[in-house]
This record gives structure tokens, C-alpha cells and sequence, in this order.
């Protein structure tokens, strides 16, 4: 293992049969034919993988680590893929296996995890029959009753409690961990000598995944499993990867030690990524005076069960209460399913509160009647999650932003002229106008969704997980043009975030909710410093961290910006006319009318 | 489930009260509709016709009229106006024809549809799924009356294959009844399947790139499990909504023209016949058996659902 440390392309060639890795790949290319010429996904990728070990791929989106997992398994082929180099597993070719040996090893040699349990669990089936298909297909002469046994033992060895009764569940029964570790119990069924992990935990909530990712150290030590583990994530191989491959646009560009990686990162690529991870700059936290913009006074929202029941009803918001001041910023952690995003919308009245008052600039907003909303309204905006999912794929950029505008009443002329400057405003070119929203980066698409909901220049931004969906390189550039537009204009933010790199460099004040309450209110350094709540303290130490002593600000290169790596082979057309960077210039105030 | 039962059974009562009173409206509306001009015949004297008013109560205001319909309806001894026999027991008589016709051509397109289906999505846009789509397209544009009479032709009458339309029910004779029904059920499934194959073709490769497709080859499964086992059965929910709301439409005499063409002489030819006619108490047992059929059939699509998806709860 120490000596593939070292050795960031290839291998040697004639290493002793007695030290050959369980996994050795080399020279893999894999291509794809598309409509639009060919796309070299994976570029003359080679490793190894060794007995019990961890290895970790490291990469963006696009960079072509899951494709390479993928075609290790065979799920890549068909008639548009070309596949070329080679992949042993001992003493087995995998690349051009034939479709039936590559079934014997799937699920039996060669297991995998995918990204979502949530959608990799067939929803029609029991958990506990998923896991029986898997054991007869490969020993046929089990029988149904023995399989189902075993897969409650299983379910029992990746800690589901009760995992005799869960046999029986269907997946939408169980959380998001639990399916999770279902999946797990899947890869263990047969004793698989090495698991492929693609993103295991991108899915799940910080307390979970820090528990999934306990299970898989606990698979290596037990069960002596190799794992290839596939994350975008630095903070999750800290403290599981022995080493860590980081792949870029289709290539490895550095690979070493965990300890070399995080420590002495070579590669420029590198040092951006895990600069990107590592605590914001200290920065001034605004202490607004004077009256309050918004007030939130115990509101509750409940949703009943359809046709009443018997009067069951899940509360999801219970008795909210707090307050943003001027052109402060207000974050709102927590899991999912805490109330976080019913509080964001309920606050636009997106849903219909139950109970207690939302006071903007002292206009009750709970109570207001609904054709009073759309004049309460233009003093709000809101930025979603996914950028790609709300912004229409049929209408140009500048046809977004022009509604907008119009709906400011602004004329067709002025809010076209307009949309250009708020495209400039936001570090875009103003020829992104003809553009659709397919034809741009997630980042791009992030920063017209803002673009659009500061058209208005709204008193009060909402912003749900508003950088959540992009890769961990560009957040920054994100985050910083909030923080610069918010100056600009003076509006405040509330923002909702799963997670703390994020909160810590925007926010002001946060507020952590569980259950429907927020059960810490603070100042965001005292809150992340001194957390008083349990809750929070968990939430805190769950969170992936950086290992003990790096320190991210030996690394900072200033030549090469987070911005300039967002490429990836899909995006390189995008490149070429890539965001032009610097300080947003504030535009004229002609739309600003 | 008791819960769900019981309101399915409330709205079916709605739906029968909503289809009845605008049947019987329509045919007040339509023109030269009085029936007893028509029952009168054409030589009676205004005094007859008088009279027939006064006797089939159609002097009394109209919602007098549909009571007493509906009342004749509910207790079985509704007379049509103008063979003026028993609705009902024509209708009991009829219903033999419509549904050997419904029950077998259901199955033929069902099985068919969902076969060449998954064929076609299996070799997408390769040239089976092509030849395929040709056919299916060829299938769905053609008229029942067209092909009826093609097949009436060639098979019935050029060769002799089979016979030239009529009903020979099942207990008589058996043979008979199958090959007086064949070309009815192809001639009826035709279009049918046309349409479920193109259906079920876009719902498996929706599947087919379901996460969780892919989670059953990364098991090890052999890929006709993974076809049958995880992408045909998720498939397959979309396809049985409309078969069941297709065949409810058949045994409610929807198949109106595959049974004159074939002359059958089930529940579709008899409302052909009857709206010909202007005859209005056969038209509104019909479309009260019309209504009936889509409610219960939908029911019975639904308990189908929630047994074929686990996350669907009846409520």
C-alpha cells in the first residue's frame, strides 16, 4: 500500500503475484457517443485498490468517478459506450468479461452502494426480499424461507433495529439510514470482497451519514471489505480513506496517502478543493438596530391527514418565533424534516399557517387576505434549491428576468434593458439573455435564480439551500455575491442550510430547529463555538471536518480561483465563455424604479 | 378500506342521479322527441295521441316524469316506448354477447398490448421497435367498421373460414361460440392494442432508468429477472388504470359498432338501436349499466393498485 502512495499514474508494471492488489485498474477510458459528438467521460484512469483497504475518489460533478465505479460493474455498456484499458479483480478481467461472468461477480465478488436509498430500493418490494433475490441468485439452492433468514441477520449486523420485524417492510417504511444500511446488508450478503460506494452518504442528513460512514469503517474491520468510496466530499474521507485519489474532467491528477493528500495536496486542483472545505475568513457580525424587518410570533403550521381521520395531524411547525433585523442575515439549520423549509415558505405565505403572526415592516402577513398577497409580496424574494428545476427550461434567461421586472411594473423596454444589467449584476454576461437554462452551469443557473429574486429589490430574501445543489468549488463565488448584493442593497437574508460551511460564512445570527421548534437562537459565532443545546452540539460534531492540524490557509493559491475549475467535459463549450469575474458592478437605476 | 368502500358506493349513487337526470334532459331537447307522436303512429288522430299522453303520463311536468321513470327503472318493470316490452329483460338478455365480447377482447389486447410492448421498448430504436411502431400506429388509425368489413369479407365470406356475424352463446355450443366471437374480439382489440403497446413501450423505458433497475444488475440478476421482475412490474401500473376503465366502457355497450357490424345483438347494438329510435327508458338503463361498470371498475382498479404498489393507501 505505501508504495502505491507514492505513485500518482500507473503502476509498476511487474509487481510479485503475491502483492497484487485485489483490485488493479488500469489505463480505463471510457467514452460515450452523444448527439453531440463523442464525450471522453473517463480519461486513462488508473489505481488500485488493496485487501481491507480504503481508497477514496475524490471529484466534482462530471469528473467521471461515478462513471469509473460504474463501468467496473458493467452497468455502463451499451451500444453508445466505448470502453477501453483494464480492470482486474485477482485474477479476473472485468472489462471484457463476458455478461454472464460479470453477473456471477456482481453482488457476489464486486458489491455496490448508490447515492439515493431513496430511489435505489425497487419501492414494490420487501427490504427483506430485495436482499434474498440477491443471495439466490447467486446460490440458487437456498431456499426463499433460509435467504430471508439470513437477510434478517444481515439487517441485524448493519444495526436496523428490530431488523427481524423490517424484513417485512417496504422501503418507503424505513428512513433514509436505514435504507441506506439495507443497501449495505445487500453488498455483505455474499460476502462481497470489495464495495464500490458511490456517493453513499450525499443524500442523507449530517448525524446519519456520520453513522453510515461508521458502518462502512466497521465493514473494513470486520469483515476485512475493500472499499472504493466516491465522494465530492473532502470532509467525508478525512477520517475513513487510507488513500485518496482526486479526479478531475476525466483524469486523476493526484493521488497519494490520506495523510499526503490533506497535508502536502500537489496538484493546484487539489488545494482549490479542499480550500473550498475549509472554514470561511473570521468576518464582522451585523448587530441591526432599530425595529425589526420581519417578526415570526409563535407561528404554527399543521398539515392534517386528507378527510380528517381521527383528527391526526403532524405539526410541523410548533410555535415558531424570532426576528431579522435590517440587512442582517438569519440561518436556519437543521435536519430534514425539522420544519425548516415550511418555516421559509409559510413566511411567503407559500403555506397556509395555522396559528401566530409574520409581521414584514410591521404589515401582518399570516392574516393578510389572499388578494392583498401579491402587494405584500414584491417586498420579498425567494432563491431555491435547484436552480435547474425553477427556472422554466422553455423560456429564454432574459425573458425570466424581464417578468420579473415587469411584474415591478416597469415597462417591456426598460425591463429589457434591465434584465441585461441584472445579469451583469449578478457576474454574468448580459448576452446571456438569449440564452436557456440548459445552456448554463448549476452555478450560473444559481446566480440567475438570484438574479430574478432580487429584480425587485425586495426588502427580505429567502433563500432555501440556496447553494446546496452545486459542486463545493463554486459555492464560494456564490456566497460571496449574497454577501455582496445583500451590502448593495441592504436587504436581509433568511437562509436555510443543511450545512455549517455554509451558515458560517453568511450568517449573522442562527437558529437551529428540531421537530418544528427552534431550539437555539444565537449569534453565529457564539452558537458555533459555545453550542448550549445538545442538539446543536450533536448537529456540530456530526458535521465532516477537515483532519486535526491542516490548516486550509497554507494552501490558498491565489493564481488559480475556485471559479475557474468549474469545468467539466460537458461544460467545456459552457468555458469558453465563462463567467466573467470581479466585483458585480451595481447597475444603473433604471429598473430600479 | 370499509371507509373507502363505503364512499366509492356513495359516489356511485351521485354519478347514477348526475347521468340520469342529463340523459333524460337530452332527450327533451331533442327535436320531433315527443314519444307519444311517435307510439301514435303515423295515421292517429290528435285525440289518440291525446290519449297515449294522458296514459304514459308525458302531460305531467318533467321531473314528475323522471321519477316515475327512475321508479320503473329501480323496480325492474320499465317498458320502452316503442316496442314497449321489458327494458330490463332485454337488457339481461343482451348482456351475454357484450360481455363474451369485453371479457375476451380485454384479454387479447391486454396480453398483446403488453407484449409488443415490451418488445418494442427492448429494442428501441432499433428495427423491431420500428416494424412495430409502424404497426401499432396502423392499428390505432384503424376504424372498427373498416376492418369489420375487410374481415366480414375475405374470412367470412370469400374463404368461408368463419361464420358472417351472429351470437351463439357459450353453453350451446362452445365451438360455435368461439368462432362467431373471433373476428369481433380482433376487430375490437386492434386499435386497443395499438394503444397499449405504445403506452406500456414509454413506461418501461421510464423504468428502465429507474435507480433501482439499476441497483438489481448491480445484484447479479439475470436480465430477464430484472426485465420481468423489476421493470415489467413497475410498468405496469400505468396500464392497468386504462384496462379497466376500457372494459368497463365495453360491457356498458361502448363497443357499439363492433357489435352491429358483427350484429351481435348485445348491450351496444341494442342503445344503437334504441337511440335511433328516441326510445328513452332503454338509453337510461344503459348508461346508468354505462356508469355503473366505470365506478365499480375503477374500484376494482384501485384495490389493483394499492395490492401492486405498498406506498398507495386506500382512504
Amino acid at each position: 500500500m505505501s508504495e502505491l502512495g507514492e505513485d500518482s499514474h500507473g503502476l509498476p508494471p511487474d509487481r510479485p503475484a503475491v502483492q497484487r492488489p485485489l483490485l488493479e485498474v488500469r489505463e480505463l477510458s471510457v467514452s460515450f457517443a452523444t448527439a453531440n459528438g463523442p464525450v471522453q467521460a473517463v480519461d486513462g484512469v488508473s489505481f488500485a485498490l488493496d485487501r481491507g483497504e480504503v481508497l477514496a475518489i475524490v471529484g466534482e460533478s462530471g469528473s467521471g468517478k461515478s462513471v469509473c465505479a460504474m463501468t467496473l460493474m458493467g452497468l455502463t455498456r451499451g451500444p453508445n459506450t466505448t470502453i477501453a484499458g483494464s480492470a482486474q479483480l485477482e485474477d479476473r478481467e472485468l472489462i471484457g468479461a463476458s455478461e454472464a461472468q460479470l453477473r456471477r461477480i456482481r453482488g457476489a465478488q464486486l458489491a455496490m452502494v448508490f447515492q439515493d436509498p431513496q430511489s435505489s430500493l425497487n419501492p414494490v418490494y420487501r427490504v427483506g426480499d430485495q436482499i434474498a433475490e440477491q443471495i439466490r441468485a447467486h446460490k440458487p439452492l437456498v431456499s426463499h424461507a433460509q435467504a430471508i433468514e439470513r437477510a434478517g441477520e444481515l439487517m441485524e449486523q448493519v444495526g436496523i433495529p428490530r431488523a427481524r420485524e423490517r424484513v417485512r417492510s417496504y422501503p418507503h417504511e424505513l428512513s433514509g439510514g436505514m435504507r441506506q444500511r439495507v443497501m449495505i446488508a445487500m453488498a455483505l450478503s455474499l460476502g462481497a470482497k470489495a464495495l464500490l460506494a458511490d456517493e453513499p452518504t450525499t443524500a442523507l442528513d449530517v448525524t446519519v451519514q456520520a453513522q453510515i460512514l461508521t458502518q462502512l469503517k466497521q465493514l473494513r474491520e470486520q469483515n476485512g471489505m475493500s472499499i472504493l468510496l466516491i465522494t465530492h466530499d473532502f470532509g467525508v474521507v478525512a477520517d475513513i480513506a487510507d488513500r485518496i485519489a482526486v479526479m478531475q474532467a476525466g483524469r486523476i491528477v493526484e493521488q497519494g496517502t490520506a495523510e499526503a493528500i490533506f497535508h502536502e495536496p500537489q496538484h493546484p486542483y487539489t488545494r482549490s478543493l479542499l480550500q473550498a472545505l475549509a472554514p470561511p475568513a473570521a468576518r464582522r457580525i451585523r448587530r441591526p438596530q432599530g425595529a425589526p424587518l420581519l417578526e415570526v410570533e409563535d407561528l404554527r403550521v399543521s398539515y392534517g391527514r386528507r378527510g380528517g381521520g381521527r383528527g391526526v395531524s403532524v405539526q410541523a411547525l410548533d410555535g415558531v418565533s424570532l426576528t431579522v433585523g435590517v440587512g442582517e442575515t438569519l440561518a436556519i439549520v437543521g435536519e430534514s424534516g425539522c420544519g425548516k423549509t415550511t418555516l421559509l415558505r409559510s413566511i411567503a405565505r407559500l403555506i397556509e399557517p395555522s396559528g401566530g403572526a409574520i409581521r414584514l415592516q410591521g404589515q401582518d402577513l399570516a392574516g393578510a387576505p389572499r388578494r392583498k398577497l401579491a402587494s405584500l409580496r414584491r417586498d420579498l424574494g425567494m432563491v431555491f434549491q435547484d436552480p435547474q428545476a425553477s427556472l422554466n427550461p422553455r423560456r429564454r434567461i432574459g425573458r425570466t428576468l424581464e417578468r420579473a421586472l415587469r411584474a415591478r411594473g416597469l415597462g417591456r423596454a426598460e425591463a429589457q434593458l434591465g434584465a441585461g444589467q441584472l445579469l451583469e449584476w449578478v457576474g454574468l454576461k448580459a448576452a446571456y439573455a438569449t440564452r436557456f437554462p440548459h445552456e448554463l452551469s448549476g452555478g450560473e443557473r444559481q446566480r440567475v435564480g438570484i438574479a430574478r429574486a432580487l429584480a425587485g429589490e425586495p426588502r427580505l430574501v429567502l433563500l432555501d439551500e440556496p447553494v446546496s445543489s452545486l459542486d463545493a468549488s463554486i459555492r464560494r463565488g456564490v456566497i460571496e455575491l449574497l454577501g455582496e448584493l445583500q451590502s448593495q442593497i441592504r436587504c436581509s437574508y433568511v437562509l436555510v442550510s443543511h450545512d455549517f460551511t455554509t451558515v458560517e460564512a453568511v450568517a449573522d445570527r442562527i437558529a437551529v430547529m428540531q421537530g418544528g421548534k427552534v431550539v437555539e437562537l444565537a449569534e453565529a459565532r457564539e452558537l458555533l463555538e459555545r453550542p448550549k443545546h445538545p442538539y446543536t452540539r450533536e448537529l456540530l460534531a456530526a458535521c465532516p471536518r477537515l483532519p486535526g492540524g491542516v490548516r486550509s490557509d497554507r494552501w490558498v493559491d491565489k493564481e488559480t480561483s475556485p471559479e475557474e475549475q468549474e469545468t467539466s467535459p460537458g461544460q467545456q463549450r459552457l468555458a469558453e465563455t465563462a463567467i466573467s469575474e470581479g466585483s458585480p458592478q451595481r447597475p444603473r437605476s433604471s429598473f430600479s424604479a | 378500506m370499509a371507509v373507502f368502500l363505503a364512499r366509492r358506493l356513495a359516489a356511485l349513487v351521485a354519478v347514477l342521479f348526475a347521468i340520469t337526470v342529463l340523459t333524460f334532459l337530452i332527450f327533451q331537447a331533442i327535436p320531433n322527441g315527443d314519444p307519444a307522436l311517435r307510439m301514435a303512429g303515423r295515421l292517429a288522430t290528435p285525440q289518440q295521441v291525446q290519449d297515449i299522453r294522458v296514459q304514459w303520463g308525458f302531460d305531467k311536468p318533467i321531473y314528475v316524469q323522471y321519477a316515475k321513470t327512475m321508479e320503473k327503472v329501480l323496480d325492474g318493470s320499465v317498458i320502452s316506448y316503442t316496442q314497449q316490452i321489458n327494458v330490463e329483460q332485454e337488457i339481461v338478455r343482451d348482456l351475454p354477447p357484450t360481455i363474451s365480447l369485453a371479457l375476451g377482447a380485454g384479454v387479447i389486447w391486454l396480453v398483446l398490448g403488453v407484449l409488443l410492448g415490451l418488445l418494442s421498448a427492448m429494442h428501441a430504436g432499433r428495427l423491431l421497435d420500428r416494424v412495430l411502431t409502424v404497426f401499432a400506429l396502423t392499428g390505432i388509425s384503424m376504424p372498427v367498421f373498416f376492418l369489420g368489413a375487410i374481415m366480414l369479407y375475405w374470412l367470412g365470406y370469400k374463404w368461408g373460414l368463419l361464420p358472417l356475424g351472429g351470437y351463439v352463446p357459450l353453453t350451446s355450443d362452445p365451438w360455435g361460440w368461439f368462432t362467431h366471437m373471433l373476428m369481433p374480439w380482433i376487430a375490437l382489440s386492434i386499435v386497443s392494442i395499438g394503444v397499449y403497446s405504445r403506452v406500456l413501450r414509454a413506461n418501461v423505458l421510464d423504468v428502465m432508468s429507474e435507480d433501482y433497475v439499476r441497483t438489481a444488475r448491480a445484484k447479479g440478476l439475470s436480465e430477464r429477472r430484472v426485465l420481468i421482475h423489476h421493470v415489467l412490474r413497475n410498468s405496469l401500473m400505468g396500464i392497468v388504470t386504462l384496462w379497466g376503465l376500457d372494459f368497463a366502457w365495453v360491457i356498458g355497450g361502448g363497443a357499439i359498432l363492433v357489435e352491429s357490424v358483427f350484429n351481435l345483438g348485445g348491450v351496444g347494438q341494442y342503445a344503437a338501436q334504441s337511440i335511433g329510435r328516441l326510445d328513452v327508458p332503454p338509453v337510461m338503463v344503459i348508461t346508468m349499466l354505462v356508469a355503473c361498470a366505470v365506478v365499480v371498475l375503477s374500484t376494482l382498479v384501485d384495490l389493483a393498485y394499492a395490492l401492486l404498489d405498498p406506498r398507495v393507501r386506500l382512504s
